[in-house]
């Protein structure tokens, strides 16, 4: 159960949505650099373990950063990682709109509007175990009607005509030198690596694992997962070797798939996409909203809150981030991936002070304050000024510089206790 | 002017058919697991 919840999170609408597009814009490029994206589950795997040994109580990933790391740190981090979550959250509403459209001719902003009703409803009336029940269902559903689409795909048109056909239109989709691409695949990397680092989604199953699973959850999850975006993106060279008219980049796999099989193709990419983006969705509003009430409205508003209280401003959250992220849907965006890549240097900036802080005990909390800060910064920057497939490469590494560098300046003297104390408070209060 | 190396013909096609059995194997190891843990444990 596990296993299938680490990976239907992971396999959002941008998966099945945006893996095809960047193989459309990218070639090989863009499945291979998109696939990349299954080492943050591996590497995480050990520190998510790491975690559970020191901090088994814990609730958030934020009770990690504000215990290790001190106030003005957590601070950022919850800005860092509620400015992700709306982006993230919007980008899977704007796909589940341009995919009604595509393939039924329901108006963008009616269908995008209808899934947020429907994702914030059923979170509020199942909370987190609504989610992962559908979690599991939905994965399924994901995984076989994508076999469906593929199998029927390759027996229509073989592999070896696909590469001929390619190659003919356009070598440099199959060019492995090509700059682009192998920026893309980098970038991809790490800002997936921010994404599973920072995020409560994958903090929360952490929390509710056994010690036992956790370690293994990660590796078989990442390891199915690795598969679903080369599958997808393979479709998207389908379209190039047949010349499709692509209106918009966004629309590639819904095109493909209703050419390839007419209606039913149609139906069943609605299914997989729509289970994708729902079943993220709602991990999102349940993750964020949680995320907020504890970090937020129990710790710095009402410390004396009761879990009731939790309960009803989380579920207020939900709607309130459903309703901010559909009013930033309206706004539709040519390359869901491209907007999305904004949060690249915000995730990835986290990435350095939560490996260091989980086992450096001199990781210093400034380091940590001053590497998300101007990692973020560096990292936005190259993504107006520089190249857009650059953010999360910059975010990442100019933190890591920054967090080592003032670390080595000036050490942290961490006490481990301090994780200890918090899980025995966090016992005795529940009994 | 971009460096050009084309992936190999051998190379696309193989990761065609090793992605798609891969995840068809996925799929049945985990609906195998599922089955284990939910009838062994009756967990829902």
């Amino acid at each position: 159960m596990s296993i299938m919840t680490l990976m239907a999170s992971w396999v959002t609408g941008n998966t099945t949505m945006s893996a095809p597009e960047m193989s459309y814009e990218l070639g090989v490029w863009g499945f291979i650099g998109y696939s990349g994206a299954a080492f943050g589950l591996f590497f995480f795997a050990p520190i998510a373990k790491r975690i559970k040994q020191i901090l088994p109580q814990g609730l958030t990933s934020g009770d990690f950063m504000r215990l290790r790391f001190g106030k003005p740190a957590w601070i950022v981090f919850i800005l860092v990682s509620t400015s992700y979550l709306i982006v993230f959250l919007v980008t899977q509403g704007m796909a589940g709109g341009i995919l009604l459209e595509a393939l039924s001719g329901i108006n963008y902003t009616f269908g995008m509007s209808q899934v947020f009703v429907v994702c914030i409803l059923y979170t509020l009336m199942g909370g987190m175990r609504a989610v992962i029940g559908t979690d599991f269902i939905q994965a399924m559903i994901i995984l076989i009607t994508l076999l469906i689409v593929a199998i029927a795909a390759f027996i229509n048109v073989p592999p070896t005509t696909i590469y001929d056909q390619v190659v003919a239109n356009s070598p440099s989709h199959m060019n492995l030198l090509l700059p682009a691409g192998l920026l893309f695949a980098w970038n991809t990397t790490l800002w997936c690596f921010g994404e599973i680092f920072h995020g409560n989604i994958w903090w929360q199953r952490i929390y509710a694992q056994r010690e036992e699973v956790t370690v293994r959850s990660f590796y078989i999850s990442g390891a199915i997962w690795f598969f679903v975006p080369i599958v997808t993106g393979l479709l998207a060279l389908y379209a190039i070797a047949q010349n499709l008219l692509v209106p918009q980049v966004n629309m590639v796999f819904p095109i493909v798939a209703s050419t390839l099989l007419g209606k039913g193709g149609a139906v069943l990419v609605l299914i997989i996409v729509f289970s994708s983006l729902t079943s993220t969705a709602d991990s999102l509003m349940a993750s964020t909203s949680d995320f907020l009430a504890q970090d937020v409205y129990r710790q710095m508003i009402n410390p004396k809150a009761n879990d009731r209280q939790v309960l009803v401003v989380s579920k207020a959250l939900i709607v309130i981030l459903g309703v901010i992220s559909l009013l930033i849907a309206l706004g539709k965006f040519n390359s869901i991936y491209k907007f999305f890549m904004l949060t690249g240097p915000l995730v990835g900036s986290t990435v350095w002070p939560i490996i260091l802080g989980v086992y450096w005990k001199e990781a210093s909390a400034k380091g940590a304050l001053w590497a998300m800060l101007i990692g973020t910064l560096a990292g936005e920057l190259s993504y107006f000024f520089y190249a857009t497939y650059s953010s999360a490469v910059v975010g990442t590494v100019v933190s890591g510089i920054v967090m080592v560098l003032c670390t080595t300046i000036r050490p942290d003297k961490f006490d481990w206790n301090v994780f200890k104390e918090f899980n025995l408070a966090v016992l005795a209060e529940e009994e | 002017m971009d460096p050009v190396f084309l992936m190999p013909k051998g190379i696309f096609v193989f990761i065609v058919y090793f992605s798609i059995t891969a995840l068809i194997v996925g799929v049945v190891a985990v609906l195998k697991i599922f089955w284990k843990e939910t009838h062994d444990k009756n967990v829902w």
